[in-house]
């Protein structure tokens, strides 16, 4: 509540201002409401005069028109008798219809007009009467219609009640005629009629009923009529009294109608009156009050005129007392201020805004007055400051210890010499005030020039560039000063010289050294081995900036000074950021504590370098970083770990291959017997004898043993040196071909296998037994790895390695040709994966099953072949990448292929078996026998020789190892001195080893691996012997 | 804070106005009456239009309407359903254009809620539809003419919805003086004379029914028109039918001329002359004197309630004379029925008005059963007709004593439709 009333404010300038515009607006406002309301009410009257007018011109025209109706009406009654009906039909009788149709019409134009027009109230309220008029007018039209139809029915000249009167009564007459008494009376009737139909008056036409009921009693008594004649008069004397009857009554009807008219027309015309005298009051009163509104807006519009005049006049000297004549005031009071009278003081009062700027002057005008006086007191204070202040200054130049200040005047001439150049220049104040000044400090050489430029720069305003300069002393002595000369312009206006002359003899004998110092760690900082680095931090240390390298870190970085030097160190050496460096660099800038770095490797495309060093921060902000290119020494740490695992491998295999070659010969040679014997128990064996399973289950035992063992030597003596050119795909579809595949896939069916094989590939010179059994080791993995179903990918392809892929993968660079056996199994550790080409490993750790030594024979097969091998595994499968060098152009032989034929037999030839296992003569002799050889065994190479001695044999069929005699290479020696060319098939249980190989040397024609099948010894035989 | 202050100045302002406005938002009466509603404001008189015959040797019979009417506004101290009552008094005269252009008069204001009227039975014919067009009731107390109502039980030509009366049907008027006239005059011959309009033709023609059953003849049934003076044709044809009574149910003044010239007709001697109850009039009776003397009316019986003394005595009261009919008492009755049939009907505003609707009205009249009134127990039926008709032969003997005199000198009670009702002792009740 108490917001709704706040305390009352002084009005202000805009308040004012408002209010008088207000006063004036309203003033307006209220003569045009005025203006409005007036033209409103003349409106407002026209429309009434407009609406009284044409009703009343309304009800005129339809009085008229009923009027001339019962006018014409009228005139057919009385017309109708002497024009005749119909003619007065015409005449009256239409016409008075249709004045009577527009009087209905007008009427009901009437009442619309006094509903819709805006009439007075006065005239409203005779809507009753009007509804009576108009009552009265269709009740007149209705009558009068009526009427019409009664006098048709009384007057039709030829239907009409009267014409059947007298066409009866006529009738009468004549049958009345010839009697006298009846004739009287009829005339009697007639006369009656007559007479009423002049007046019109009942008792006239009853007159007539009575002479007619005279008639009918005398027709009831008189004899002379005869019965017919007086029936026939009695039916037309009760037929006239009828019609006479029905005449009466629409007499009386038609007289009732008039009476209907006339008591219409007395009830109609005091309303059309009435309405005619409303509506003429109507049209006065609005006529009036047109009038008086006019009168009363120009009275209205001359006093608001007045009004305004006053109001106007008043508001302007309001307005002019309030604000025109107050700014007038301020403005004086300004200018008064403005000329320093700051005692002029404006008026406060009233307190609006001009008073608020009033009070605002005043105030302004104390504060300047007080601030200039206090101006006045500081200039005071200032002064004396200032005098104090000039004699400390004078003091301060005189004194300054290494600072000259030498004054002079534009003639050059000195009036101000401090001690310090009486120091430097060895000359005393008074001796040198006056003299020019290029007298004093110049020799004699210099002076001219000296005092040229002091000329130019006081006379033409060049200006004079200070710097080092070397001037001498009273004693001829060098003065290296450093001079700068000004101007300065006295109290009094006159310009002022000076020269400035700073010693400079402390600071050049300290410059000297400081170069001296300089050109020493320079020397230092470009010839240490070690690199040193200067980078200054950008981006809040996230980058350096090169700012100075030494020669080492420009060798180290093989990249010229010049090109390295203030750029950026992420930009020009874009794989340093992985190397953790630059946030070390980052760390060392932010805490200023050096970081001594470990061995870093920067490896970015074909820049491989690994640097150690440390990093610390010099005083200028920037990082210091001292290294050296450590990749030597890590190149020769990693060959020397390859080494060292090379070195354990190949001890283990070597301790394998001792083991293996320990073994594998015995091994073979007893696996001999099972494989050899059921060769030659299948022989006689019958097709389909029960025994042919087991001994075929037998010899495949016996054959997967013998596998084992020579993987084992394969493992520990390396891939046989038979090597020939070959593509390979071809080998990879061989292997794909073999039974073995085809059993391996029929072990997992869930595995499909699938090929894509490089359409170009280059061909390779490589082992093909060792190339297809790596891949079976690899297929066979890579089946086992898929737990139900999946697939395996055989793919071939030639690569190119550039030196740095070869690199990677540790081969040389050059030409390749690759087999990539991937799988879709689940993939092997990473742990396991570094160990998975060490024999037994996937068998013993990894829990695989086959030999453990797959991934050993590739591991050796691949290098034999000095290729590389690389495996990447994740979950989703594994996949084995085997690179071998690519051959030269020669094509690659074509494959072999295998084809099921007939072992060859032989023709009685002679073969002589000389090996020192009994199991092995025995397996030997009866295969050669049962395909048609003759055989001879002996136990040892000395026997064989002794034998070959007397003898002669088509083949010797030669063991390698002997057990303690001779082996199998001495042997051949010593029989081909018997027998120069002797053919012989070296057997042996090892791989082909460098005994074999110099048996093969020395002629021997074949070599062929224990254990043996029955067809392997006849190809080879048979192929010995063709 | 300035704006804060215009603010509640503003909604005050607002609240006002919204206070004027619903004042004025008061939604109209809604009328759902089929044949609309009167709608009577606060304080405003309920309309009232009147139609009796005001001029002419009727006008007596109209004035007893009236007055009727007024004793019975002056007992409701002229207020009915709480509004003043105004009445429209148009004078219809006796003819039936008369009765029309009247009723035009009345219903061309739309405020009249009901007319009372008409005197003669002619002008209600012509009223009655004029008013029943408009959606209007009218009530009676003095038409008798059966053509307005029922002949016979049955609906008459002449009937009009809305329209009712308290004056008994005189179907049987003319049966009672037939029956007088044949079993106690032993009359045989009889000539009627009616002037055309259907009260009088309607007695007439009653008359002539009921003779005839009875085996008498009617002679002659003659017509004259209102306004005829010379009466000797019509008269020298009843004397020439050799009738025995005249039987002329004419209102003033022809049934004066028919009186005076009858008795200087020397054929007239032994005619008996009788009447209708137009004549049971003290004008008729003082005008004609000695010449209507041993003259008979059919009239309807006065009432003889108590509360018809009562009234008698308020009428002397209010009118410092005595009655010059007894038709004071049906058209009191008349204003009764009415005014408690638009009491039943009338409907309070909540502005203190009144709504009326013209069917409902016309509803209540129709179902008016058992209403105490002054001419007694009134029961409105489906034509219109509320009283019991029962008929007086009366014979004047002593003119001094006007029409009092006559009333009390009955000859013959004739009550169709009474049980037991009241007759003088000595007269024979009226054949049923």
């Amino acid at each position: 509540m108490k917001r709704m009333f706040p305390q009352r404010r002084p009005l202000g300038i805009a308040g004012k201002l408002r209010l008088g515009l207000g006063a004036l607006l309203a003033l307006l406002v209220l003569t045009m409401a005025a203006w409005l309301f007036s033209l409103h009410l003349a409106n407002q009257a026209r429309k009434t005069i407009s609406a009284s007018g044409a009703i009343e011109r309304t009800v005129l025209n339809m009085d008229r028109l009923l009027e001339k109706a019962r006018r014409l009406h009228g005139d057919f009654f009385l017309q109708q008798n002497r024009i005749g009906l119909a003619e007065a039909h015409v005449q009256f009788a239409q016409p008075s219809v249709r004045l009577i149709a527009e009087a209905v019409a007008a009427s009901a134009e009437l009442k619309k007009l006094i509903a819709q027009s805006d009439v007075g109230k006065n005239l409203r309220r005779h809507d009753v009467d009007l509804n009576v008029y108009l009552a009265s007018a269709k009740r007149f039209a209705d009558t009068s219609l009526e009427s019409i139809d009664l006098i048709t029915r009384l007057a039709d000249p030829e239907r009409g009640l009267e014409a059947q009167f007298s066409q009866l009564l006529a009738t009468l007459h004549s049958k009345s005629a010839p009697f006298a008494p009846f004739n009287a009376l009829s005339m009697d009737v007639l006369h009656h009629y007559q007479e009423y139909r002049t007046t019109r008056q009942r008792h006239i036409m009853q007159s007539a009923f009575n002479a007619l009921a005279n008639l009918h009693n005398q027709l009831d008594g008189s004899p002379k009529l005869p019965a017919l004649e007086a029936q026939n008069i009695r039916e037309l004397a009760a037929r006239l009294k009828s019609t006479g009857e029905e005449i009466l009554a629409v007499d009386l009807a038609i007289r009732n109608k008039f009476n209907d008219f006339n008591l219409q027309s007395s009830g109609a015309q005091p309303i059309a009156q009435a309405l005619i005298r409303q509506a003429g009051i109507e049209v006065r009163t609005a006529q009036d009050r047109i009038f008086h509104s006019l009168q009363a807006a120009a009275l209205f519009l001359t006093v608001s005129a007045l009004l305004a005049i006053v109001v106007g006049v008043l508001v302007s000297r309001f307005v002019s007392r309030a604000i025109t004549e107050r700014i007038a005031a301020l403005t004086t009071c300004a200018a008064q201020i403005q000329q320093g009278r700051l005692s002029a003081a404006a008026a406060e009062s009233p307190a609006d805004e001009l008073g608020q700027l009033g009070r605002t002057f005043n105030l302004m005008s104390g504060r300047i007055q007080e601030l200039v006086d206090n101006l006045e007191r500081k200039i005071e204070q200032r002064t004396v400051q200032l005098g104090e202040s000039e004699q400390r200054f004078r003091c301060i130049a005189n004194e300054l210890p290494n600072v000259g200040i030498i004054g002079f005047d534009r003639e050059r001439r000195v009036f101000f010499w401090n001690h310090a150049c009486e120091r430097l220049y060895g000359r005393a104040g008074v001796e040198a005030l006056g003299q020019p000044v290029e007298d004093l400090v110049a020799d004699n050489s210099r002076r001219d020039a000296l005092e040229g430029q002091l000329r130019q720069w006081i006379e033409n305003g060049v200006a004079l560039a200070g710097g080092e300069a070397r001037f001498r002393g009273a004693n001829g002595a060098e003065v290296a000063v450093f001079v700068s000369y000004f101007t300065v312009t006295s109290p009094q206006g006159q310009q002022e010289m000076y020269s400035l002359h700073i010693d400079l003899t402390d600071l050049k004998a300290a410059e000297e050294e400081s170069a001296l110092r300089e050109s020493i760690y320079r020397s230092l900082f470009d010839h240490t081995s070690s690199g040193v680095g200067v980078l200054r931090a950008v981006d809040d240390g996230r980058d350096f900036i090169v700012s100075d390298l030494n020669r080492a870190a420009e060798r180290i970085e093989g990249r010229p000074r010049s090109e390295l030097l203030g750029s950026s160190l992420v930009a020009s050496s874009p794989g340093v950021a992985p190397t953790g460096l630059l946030d070390k660099m980052r760390q060392v800038w932010l805490t200023g504590e050096p970081i001594t770095l470990p061995p870093v490797l920067y490896h970015h495309e074909d820049r491989h370098r690994w640097s150690q060093g440390h990093l610390y921060k010099i005083p200028t902000g920037e990082v210091v970083f001292v290294y050296d290119d450590i990749t030597q020494l890590k190149d020769a740490e990693l060959s020397r770990a390859t080494m060292e695992t090379q070195l354990q491998r190949a001890r283990k295999m070597e301790a394998i291959g001792l083991l293996a070659g320990g073994v594998a010969h015995d091994l073979n040679n007893i696996l001999s017997g099972i494989v050899s014997y059921p060769d030659l128990m299948l022989m006689q064996l019958p097709p389909d004898s029960k025994l042919r399973k087991p001994v075929l289950a037998i010899q495949e035992s016996g054959q997967r043993a013998a596998a084992v063992v020579a993987d084992l030597l394969t493992v520990a003596r390396g891939v046989s040196s038979e090597r020939r050119t070959c593509s390979l795909s071809q080998l990879a579809g061989e292997y794909l071909a073999s039974p073995e595949h085809e059993a391996l896939l029929a072990r997992h069916p869930g595995v499909a296998v699938a090929t894509e094989f490089a359409a170009d590939l280059w061909p390779l010179s490589c082992s093909p037994v060792h190339l297809k059994k790596s891949l079976m080791n690899l297929t066979t993995n890579a089946t086992e790895a898929i737990a139900h179903s999946g697939r395996i990918t055989i793919r071939t392809r030639n690569e190119t390695l550039e030196p740095a892929e070869a690199r990677q993968l540790s081969i040389e660079p050059g030409c390749y040709v690759v087999l990539e056996i991937a799988d879709s199994g689940s993939g092997i550790a990473q742990a396991d994966i570094e160990h998975i080409f060490e024999p037994f490993y996937t068998k013993k750790v990894m829990g695989r099953s086959g030999t453990g030594l797959g991934l050993a024979v590739v591991w050796n097969t691949i290098q034999d072949h000095h290729g590389g091998v690389t495996v990447a595994s994740s979950d989703q499968g594994t996949a084995f990448t085997l690179r071998f060098p690519a051959a030269a152009t020669e094509s690659p032989l074509p494959a072999e292929i295998e084809t099921e034929e007939a072992v060859p037999r032989g023709h009685g030839e002679t073969i002589l078996i000389v090996d020192d296992e009994p199991l092995q003569r025995d397996v030997a002799g009866q295969m050669l026998e049962s395909l048609g050889y003759q055989t001879i065994a002996v136990a040892s190479g000395e026997a064989a020789v002794e034998h070959l001695q007397e003898h002669r044999a088509d083949l010797v069929l030669l063991d390698m190892l002997m057990g303690v005699g001779i082996n199998g290479r001495k042997t051949y020696e010593r029989i081909i001195r018997l027998h120069p060319g002797q053919k012989a098939l070296i057997v042996s249980g090892f791989s082909e080893s460098d005994e074999v190989q110099e048996a093969l040397r020395l002629g021997v024609s074949g070599y062929l691996q224990k254990p043996y099948s029955l067809k392997d010894l006849g190809k080879a035989v048979a192929a010995l012997l063709a | 804070m300035p704006t804060a202050r215009y603010g509640y100045i503003l909604l005050g302002l607002l609240f006002l106005l919204h206070l004027s406005s619903c004042g004025q938002e008061q939604t109209a009466p809604v009328c759902t009456d089929p044949l609309g509603c009167v709608v009577v404001g606060p304080g405003e008189p309920m309309q009232l239009g009147v139609l009796q015959a005001l001029s002419g040797k009727v006008a007596p019979l109209g004035v007893e309407q009236i007055r009727g009417l007024e004793l019975s506004l002056k007992g409701r101290q002229h207020t009915v359903a709480g509004h003043p009552v105004a009445l429209q008094t148009e004078d219809c005269g006796c003819t039936s254009e008369g009765g029309a252009n009247a009723a035009l008069k009345i219903v061309a204001d739309p405020q009249t809620v009901a007319i009372f009227g008409t005197t003669c039975s002619n002008a209600a014919a012509t009223a009655a539809q004029v008013m029943s067009d408009a959606g209007l009731t009218m009530i009676s107390g003095n038409n008798s003419a059966p053509f307005l109502t029922a002949i016979g039980g049955k609906r008459a030509p002449h009937w009009q919805p809305g329209y009712f009366r308290t004056a008994s049907n005189e179907e049987h008027s003319g049966p009672a003086a037939a029956t007088y006239a044949y079993t106690k005059l032993g009359v045989r011959r009889a000539a009627t004379i009616n002037d055309g309009d259907i009260y009088t033709r309607g007695l007439t023609d009653g008359f002539a029914r009921t003779f005839t059953a009875l085996g008498g003849s009617v002679a002659l049934d003659a017509s004259i028109d209102k306004g005829d003076t010379e009466m000797q044709p019509v008269l020298a044809a009843v004397a020439n039918s050799q009738a025995e009574l005249l039987f002329f149910p004419l209102f003033q003044p022809e049934g004066n001329h028919i009186l005076s010239q009858a008795r200087k007709n020397e054929q007239f001697a032994n005619i008996v002359l009788m009447s209708d109850g137009a004549l049971i009039e003290n004008s008729f009776i003082a005008a004609m004197g000695d010449l209507a003397r041993g003259m008979y009316f059919v009239g309807p019986s006065p009432a003889t309630t108590p509360r018809s003394f009562e009234l008698a005595k308020a009428y002397l009261a209010a009118f410092q004379s005595l009655p010059a009919t007894s038709y004071y008492q049906s058209s009191f009755d008349a204003a009764e029925l009415l005014f408690r049939a638009i009491e039943q009907t009338a409907v309070r505003l909540g502005d203190g008005g009144t709504l009326i609707g013209r069917e409902a009205l016309r509803r209540a009249l129709y179902a008016s059963a058992n209403v105490e009134g002054v001419t007694g127990v009134l029961n409105c039926d489906q034509f219109g007709d509320c009283a019991n008709p029962a008929f007086n032969v009366l014979r004047l003997t002593i003119p001094e004593e006007g029409v009092e005199g006559l009333q009390k000198n009955v000859q013959f009670t004739y009550a169709p439709l009474q049980r037991g009702a009241a007759s003088i002792p000595g007269t024979p009740q009226a054949r049923q």
